[in-house]
């Protein structure tokens, strides 16, 4: 199967984020709609509900790269958040600890990563982990 | 002039919004609104504008930002959310419940977290949420009605309907029961820093809380009595000697109760010369079950000698009779002296007429067997032909005759340790609770085990016998079981037990 570019890949992502598909509880788009190079993206999760993000709402910002989608985007939390994933000064996302960006691979997006997060907010684990106030960024 | 309303009209576009919950719709807007009009514009009563939050590729609107900074173009999707802050409130009161009462526990407060979840029962609290009921229960307390009497306002605030709930509430919620004994405890000591107000509170203490507190501890003083009841609940049959070193074993608690309805246990058998020994654990008749003995530990302990069984007590009908012979006493009386004399019945069906009842049946049951029996048989075992084919099976000296067991019959140890033998080798022990008013005087075996029996259930261990039973036309399958369970798993005098039946 050809490799899909780089660009082709972030448009059709770009498209995606815009019409809303998807399961409706992430959205991403460019930070700047006039960026040709598609590198800074905004991402929002929903908080999952049943747990303490239940009706909150977690910004991040997702940097793909010139590699990308070889090499995952960087991802980092706006909004502070308790997770083990998150570097709690930086906001930054551990690469090392989550499974999507440890494991990357070409087919996933800036969706898979975003649905991978809350998935984590969501886990036995870190469902009632002790959160910040709301609103409060890195 | 007219071409910025071309302009606006050309900047409205319709936008897909995507609620959190249930199905999304479009909506057309001008760009050049800001997020917060379109906010008003999807308001709808249960869910103003100040609770809702958009979220559009990424970001989350702000209010005072146009629609054209996002710049969001046509056909696109908004996420509608419901902002968080709007139930907040809500959800701190939800998650707050299931935090307090799992730390209730490691807090101490046992009896408290019983209560909360205790109260948290929808039955309960249908029950206290009617103030009502609560009233009544209270005057249902003679105690707590007196202090209602003595004190108008302390009845007064028990009737109040609002007091009653936030009491109830109290007692639902740890934290706030703690909260609240907090707060008592400061007033309390802020009361006593006034003049006089000592005196008051140990007024108010007397007066109210003693009453109060006394209404809930059982009214009757321990006596003798309560306790040698509790004692024996708890198997404790020896007391220790005042002075001595104790070196009995404790009791086991676990163990079944043994029957404890014969206050004057020692003069039911006078004819034992045991009568006065109150000490020993002699329950009867195990709650009339002839296999009752089986399931004392002390029971025809092997070697044990017969002149002293008294004190180990003859829990069975078994260790009785068996006491009865090598003592020479009476051979040929083949029952109790208890269903013999009807005056001494009187203590035991006193308090029990079920029990009365079924002594009276039991009776019966052996007159008849031992008229059955009396022409071949030695007296002592006439009537017990399956018991003694129990005890011979268990002896491993299997004969076909079932009416003799000589070997039991020769040496009175033998039978001892045979009749421990077949305590375990069957572990038939009815538990004296079990024993329901049927006619059958010999409680159904199928609800007993001997506690801690690693044994299967005698179903499964009989299964075979069982089904030679049914084959050869014995179809009452409980009927089959009894008589297995009597027999030890012998087939044949399973059948002349049921025969007998």
């Amino acid at each position: 199967m050809a490799k899909i570019p780089r660009n082709f890949k972030l448009m059709d992502e770009l498209e995606k984020g815009e019409k809303g598909i998807g399961d409706g509880t992430c959205s991403y788009g460019l930070s700047d709609g006039d960026d040709m190079t598609m590198s800074d993206w905004n991402g929002t999760i929903l908080g999952p509900g049943h747990t303490v993000h239940e009706n909150r709402i977690y910004s991040l910002k997702l940097h793909c790269g010139d590699q990308y989608p070889d090499v995952p985007p960087t991802v980092s939390f706006v909004s502070r958040i308790n997770l083990p994933c998150v570097n709690q000064s930086t906001g930054r996302v551990d690469p090392s600890k989550l499974t999507c960006l440890s494991n990357w691979r070409r087919t996933f997006g800036l969706e898979t990563i975003l649905t991978d997060l809350r998935r984590e907010m969501a886990s036995p684990n870190n469902r009632k982990l002790p959160q910040p106030a709301e609103g409060t960024t890195f | 002039m007219e071409d910025s309303d071309i302009a606006t009209v050309q900047q409205a576009i319709v936008l897909t919004i995507r609620p959190s919950s249930g199905p999304t719709f479009t909506t057309a807007i001008s760009t050049e609104n800001t997020v917060l009009q379109l906010k008003e514009k999807l308001a709808t009563p249960d869910l103003p504008a100040s609770s809702i939050r958009l979220v559009y590729s990424g970001r989350v609107l702000k209010d005072e930002d146009p629609l054209s900074s996002y710049s969001i173009k046509e056909g696109h999707t908004i996420h509608m959310v419901r902002s968080a802050t709007n139930r907040a409130n809500e959800q701190a009161v939800q998650t707050v419940r299931p935090l307090n009462n799992s730390n209730a526990p490691t807090d101490g407060f046992d009896e408290q977290s019983f209560m909360s979840t205790l109260l948290e029962n929808p039955a309960i609290r249908d029950m206290m949420a009617n103030p009502e009921v609560v009233r009544r229960m209270m005057m249902a307390n003679p105690h707590t009605r007196e202090v209602m009497e003595n004190n108008p306002e302390v009845a007064q605030m028990l009737n109040d309907p609002s007091f009653l709930r936030q009491s109830m509430d109290m007692a639902r919620n740890p934290k706030l029961m703690k909260q609240a004994l907090r707060n008592n405890d400061r007033a309390l000591s802020n009361l006593e820093m006034v003049p006089g107000g000592f005196n008051h509170l140990r007024r108010m203490y007397h007066s109210v809380q003693e009453p109060m507190e006394a209404s809930r501890s059982m009214p009757e003083p321990s006596t003798d009595d309560l306790n040698a009841q509790f004692a024996a609940r708890l198997n404790a049959d020896t007391r220790p000697q005042a002075g001595q070193l104790n070196t009995t074993a404790l009791p086991n608690p676990w163990a079944p109760p043994r029957n404890q309805s014969q206050p004057t246990r020692g003069s039911m058998f006078p004819g034992f010369g045991m009568g006065g020994s109150p000490s020993h654990g002699m329950t009867g008749f195990g709650a009339l079950s002839p296999f009752g003995g089986l399931d004392s530990p002390t029971a025809g302990t092997p070697g044990s000698q017969p002149g002293n069984t008294g004190a180990h007590g003859f829990e069975s009908p078994f260790g009785f009779m068996m006491n009865q012979r090598t003592n020479g006493s009476s051979q040929n009386q083949f029952g109790f002296p208890i269903f013999n004399n009807d005056g001494n019945l009187s203590p035991m069906g006193g308090n029990n007429p079920e029990m009365f009842q079924q002594m009276l049946q039991f009776q019966q049951m052996m007159r008849q067997m031992q008229q059955q029996q009396s022409t071949s048989s030695p007296p002592s075992y006439s009537g017990f032909p399956p018991f003694g084919n129990m005890w011979r099976n268990s002896n491993s000296n299997i004969n076909n005759n079932s009416n003799t067991s000589s070997n039991i019959n020769s040496t009175t140890p033998a039978a001892n340790s045979a009749t421990s033998t077949a305590t375990t080798a069957t572990t038939i022990t009815p538990s004296a609770t079990n024993t329901t008013a049927t006619t059958n005087t010999i409680p159904n075996p199928s609800t007993t085990s001997t506690p801690g029996s690693t044994l299967p259930p005698p179903e499964e261990r009989f299964q075979s016998q069982l089904a030679s039973l049914r084959d050869m036309g014995f179809s009452d399958n409980q009927r089959n079981m009894r008589a297995l369970l009597a027999s030890g798993g012998d087939v044949n005098s399973a059948i002349e037990f049921l025969l007998r039946m």
